[in-house]
């Protein structure tokens, strides 16, 4: 949490300048949601037998590991005023290219980079058509989440995929005493930290989806930065798809419908602003766990498994009608 | 102003020309190559399976043109035919749940106006929630389980054929000439394009520009009701697993049939044009046996392409 | 710019119709042939490893009869879908309609239009509304797979008193339900002091079936074992298991299909599973369309002619048996490939 006053700095937001201190608390982005995430960790952990374990908050927070990676990625392309929609089904696609490398060549470092390359080619094939192509990303993605999926179950609908143990490295064990998934998801947040402080590239993407066209008069390089990030968002879900086999051994041809859902109710309810151009790195994770506490109550207080979309809706709706009202509240006081 | 809308109109008609040309070549191709095919009241049959996104299609065009999108459209379809399943086993009768449904579906376009106007929020965000809400609530409530055993005059909204006509295409077809009066002959129709073309513009005009974006999603949830009510007769069952992805399929006839992604122009004819052409693709390859994944595949590629050439185009023709 | 569509709509109609008769009189003068019967194969959705492998017994079945199968569904276990699938064969003037159904009644309507067009229909491991199809090939029966399970289990965990799970696909699923529902009524029979507090479902999805596991187990270790009711959410139960370094304490059994469940019989993290061959089914389905098509299907004779699979029995007037269920093992499981 050291990391925090950097966060704020960074946001494009002149109205929080000089507004009093309850204000500029409001106007940083990951603020509420981590209250959020205090209040309900401890009030389900109240209701909840068995919730309040450190075994159970470890398990959450593995499961969350997958959110959250993708979901930094995302953060970034939602911060630079694009959306990227077909994470779900890119990650069953790099799950299946590190699948299939697995078991041709064994081991677990040239499967994840074969997922690496899948990931990184599909953004950079999402990111150019968004871009270049001038195809507004929502379309690309969607189309992307359905050519995808149709891809995966045509080449891998049959094929039974289970993982030896050496190649599920990056989704199980101990390093330190740390389960291996949480170091990487914590490593790929301190890349993400420092990229945002000391790159031009990050501070492009918060420029450009804070306001596109004073960044188009600067002469800021807009597309390339959005490229890049697309081009990251398919890198980090083959970084997932090797956690995810990883994690569970096995894969199916439908795994991870919905993904895209999950990671952008992360994004939005840690507090990064759908519209671009606010928020920082915390918020992607702080809302991965949020999710992953919210699904962990749910099964321990045997809600059906029918109403996760209801919840998973809901929350998204919330969170960016709340960033509605927080808007109005801000610009009523400038 | 006028001579640009002029040639717009000229345009409009061109595209369309190019778009019926495409169709009727793309039906002798697949005659010539598939066997058996060719077969008028098989191909009129055919329009079964796609009349409920087309009639959908027409409202989606509508929220397309104003600049806006809906993507809530399958879920919603989802929780139309569950309520209609779910309010008649519990009692009512089946003439008043079939109301409630169109209602409900009414009501879903309704919030999702009211959310985009009030917060004035992207309706890209908005729709995503409610793709997710709307579903959510369809599964809870049904418990993921299906109603049926639906009374016999239930089946004529989608079972039921006028001559070699299944009625749920001629009950398109009229929306289609409504939708087309509305929005090339009516006050109404101008406000749509103004909206699309410049929000503030239309609102300094005099337009209230939230009234018209209000109107024009619930317009959509009001057609995705009726597309419900015809969708939970012809499969006589009702489950929250329905008009999964249809909102895809929706947005590709749209665009395919030339509406800009970004709003300000489109037309009726174009997209029934979309229509025809994307749902025959997909009925010769699954009569061709391709199999289903295909599909998938295909109206991924067709949505990206139609709004990439889109693109191109009237960046060639400014 | 109308009429001139029109005009060349029309002649090109009449073009295409001219040609389209042509091709009809040709193959109308071959009919009636072997290789003319094409049987129409709907799967709940089609990439699927138990779906596929039904494939592929179906086209070893169609190989010795000479037929032509097809088969085609929907991608995403939808009704519709399946509903439009069933209508194109229609169109296609199909011999044989045979389909594992999502729903019972929803492909009801379609299924009588096919029927009514004089196609046969029947239905394999789902089944529908009897009035729309005229045999129904069930893989096992519903005491027969409840029994196994709460065997299978009594072996594994070595007791038979306890708290024990179930983890289904979802809460609805029509087989499962009466699965758990023979499950538990033989288990109150034999074994009172087997208690069920809880059935979870995993969706069908592997990791969901793996993350309700361990959030459960967490919470209850006292749990003795669990009991998967279908394929998909065994490996994901094991896996939960496995995380929680609860191998010996938790015993887990369940459907398995082989290829997902091989690894975990040899490194001892399952002892037992159950399944029938999907392969079976699918060749099963195909022999006994050949029946209804020559008019031989008689549940009076109490059996039908399944190719290699001998003769299969009717258990009831329109259904037919498969066989009981084959318990999995790691000194077998290497015997199947699918």
């Amino acid at each position: 949490m050291s990391l925090d006053a950097g966060s704020e700095t960074r946001t494009v937001d002149f109205a929080a300048d000089d507004v009093p201190q309850w204000r500029s608390i409001l106007s940083w982005p990951a603020a509420p949601s981590i209250i959020f995430l205090v209040v309900a960790t401890l009030g389900v952990g109240m209701v909840t037998d068995g919730f309040l374990t450190i075994a159970n908050l470890r398990s959450i927070l593995e499961q969350a590991v997958l959110i959250s990676i993708v979901a930094l990625a995302v953060n970034q392309v939602i911060l630079s005023g694009e959306i990227d929609v077909s994470t779900g089904s890119l990650l069953a696609v790099c799950a299946f290219v590190f699948g299939n490398t697995a078991n041709v060549v064994g081991g677990a470092w040239l499967p994840l980079l074969a997922a690496l390359a899948a990931g990184g080619t599909v953004g950079l094939l999402n990111g150019f058509l968004s871009t270049y192509g001038r195809v507004p990303s929502i379309i690309t993605t969607l189309g992307m989440l359905f050519i995808l999926r149709g891809a995966v179950l045509l080449g891998g609908g049959a094929q039974v995929l289970n993982m030896a143990p050496e190649s599920r490295i990056f989704g199980q064990g101990m390093l330190a005493g740390v389960p291996v998934t949480i170091l990487i998801a914590a490593s790929l947040f301190l890349v993400m930290e420092i990229v945002s402080r000391h790159t031009i590239w990050a501070r492009n993407a918060i420029a450009i989806g804070g306001n596109e066209s004073a960044a188009r008069t600067l002469g800021l390089p807009i597309r390339k930065t959005r490229l890049i990030a697309f081009v990251l968002s398919g890198l980090c879900c083959g970084l997932a798809a090797a956690v995810f086999l990883g994690q569970i051994g096995q894969l199916q041809a439908t795994a991870a419908t919905g993904f895209e859902l999950k990671v952008i109710a992360a994004v939005v309810l840690g507090g990064t602003s759908i519209r671009g151009g606010k928020g920082s790195n915390v918020s992607p994770v702080v809302g991965a766990v949020l999710v992953g506490v919210i699904l962990n109550a749910m099964t321990l207080n045997r809600v059906p498994g029918t109403y996760e979309l209801l919840i998973l809706g809901s929350l998204i709706l919330g969170a960016v009608s709340f960033e509605g009202v927080r808007q109005k509240l801000l610009t009523r006081g400038h | 102003m006028n001579a640009r809308s002029l040639s717009m109109d000229r345009f409009r008609v061109n595209r369309s020309m190019v778009l019926a040309l495409i169709f009727i070549i793309q039906i002798a191709v697949t005659s010539l190559l598939v066997p058996g095919y060719f077969d008028i009241r098989g191909l009129l049959d055919a329009t079964r399976s796609f009349s409920e996104a087309g009639l959908i299609a027409l409202g989606m065009t509508l929220v397309i043109i104003t600049g806006g999108i809906d993507l809530s459209v399958g879920a919603l379809l989802a929780l139309v035919s569950v309520t209609i399943g779910f309010s008649y086993q519990a009692g009512l009768p089946l003439w008043a749940a079939s109301m409630a449904g169109v209602g409900v579906g009414t009501l879903g376009g309704l919030f999702n106006g009211a959310f985009i106007t009030y917060f004035r929020l992207h309706p890209l965000v908005v729709t995503l929630g409610t793709f997710a809400l709307f579903r959510g609530i369809a599964y809870a409530v049904s418990d993921a389980n299906a109603v049926s055993g639906f009374p016999d005059w239930f089946s004529l909204f989608g079972q039921t054929t006028l001559g070699w006509f299944p009625l749920q295409f001629l009950f398109l077809c009229l929306f289609v000439v409504i939708f087309w009066v509305v929005l090339s002959r009516c006050a109404f129709g101008r406000y749509v394009y103004a909206v699309g073309h410049n929000e503030v513009a239309a609102r300094f005009a005099g337009i209230s520009t939230n009234s018209v974006l209000l109107a024009v999603y619930t317009l959509n949830g009001f057609l995705v009701g009726l597309a419900g009510l015809i969708y939970t007769s012809r499969i006589a069952s009702a489950r929250g697993n329905a008009g999964l992805g249809l909102e895809l399929t929706v947005i590709a006839m749209v665009v395919l049939g030339g509406t800009k992604i970004t709003g300000g122009s489109g037309t009726i004819v174009g997209t029934m044009m979309g229509i025809l052409i994307l749902s025959y693709l997909q009925d010769g390859l699954t009569f061709a046996g391709v199999r289903a994944d295909w599909g998938l595949i295909f109206i991924g590629v067709f949505l990206i392409l139609g709004v990439f050439v889109n693109q191109v185009f009237r960046e060639r023709s400014r | 710019m109308h009429r001139s569509t029109a005009m060349s709509f029309k002649t090109r109609r009449a073009f295409l119709a001219a040609a389209v008769a042509i091709i009809a009189l040709a193959g109308g003068a071959m009919k009636a042939s072997a290789e003319d019967v094409v049987i129409g194969l709907i799967p709940k959705f089609t990439s699927d490893p138990y779906f596929v492998a039904a494939d592929k017994g179906a086209q070893e079945a169609a190989k010795e009869l000479g037929y032509t199968v097809e088969f085609n569904g929907p991608v995403d276990a939808n009704v519709a879908t399946q509903s439009d699938i069933i209508d194109k064969f229609v169109r296609r003037r199909v011999t044989a309609i045979a389909v594992s159904a999502n729903d019972p009644t929803a492909l009801a309507p379609a299924l009588k239009r096919a029927r009514d067009a004089g196609i046969k229909t029947l239905t394999w491991d789902a089944d529908v509304t009897p009035d729309a199809r005229s045999v129904f090939l069930n893989q096992a029966t519903f005491e027969g797979m409840g029994r196994t399970f709460v065997d299978m289990m009594v072996r594994s965990a070595g007791t038979s008193e306890g708290d024990f799970l179930i983890v289904t696909a979802v809460l609805t699923s029509p087989n499962q339900n009466r699965w758990i529902e023979e499950l538990k009524k033989y288990a109150a029979e034999r074994y009172p002091k087997m208690n069920f507090p809880a059935i979870l479902p995993g969706d069908e999805d592997l990791e969901k079936s793996k993350n309700v596991t361990l959030n459960y187990l967490q919470a209850n270790p006292e749990t003795k074992g669990v009991i998967a009711v279908t394929g998909i959410a065994t490996p994901g139960v094991i896996e939960a298991v496995k995380q929680l370094d609860m191998v010996d304490k938790v015993a887990v059994t369940g459907l398995g299909v082989p290829s997902l469940i091989r690894t975990y019989l040899k490194d001892g993290s399952l002892k037992e599973a159950a399944l029938w061959s999907p392969i079976d089914i699918g060749y099963g389905a195909i022999y006994l369309a050949k029946a209804e098509i020559d008019g031989t299907l008689d549940p009076k004779s109490g059996s039908v002619d399944a190719g290699r699979l001998g003769k299969l029995k009717f258990i009831s007037d329109d259904t037919v048996l498969l066989g009981d269920p084959f318990i999995f093992t790691k000194d077998n499981v290497d015997q199947f490939d699918f």
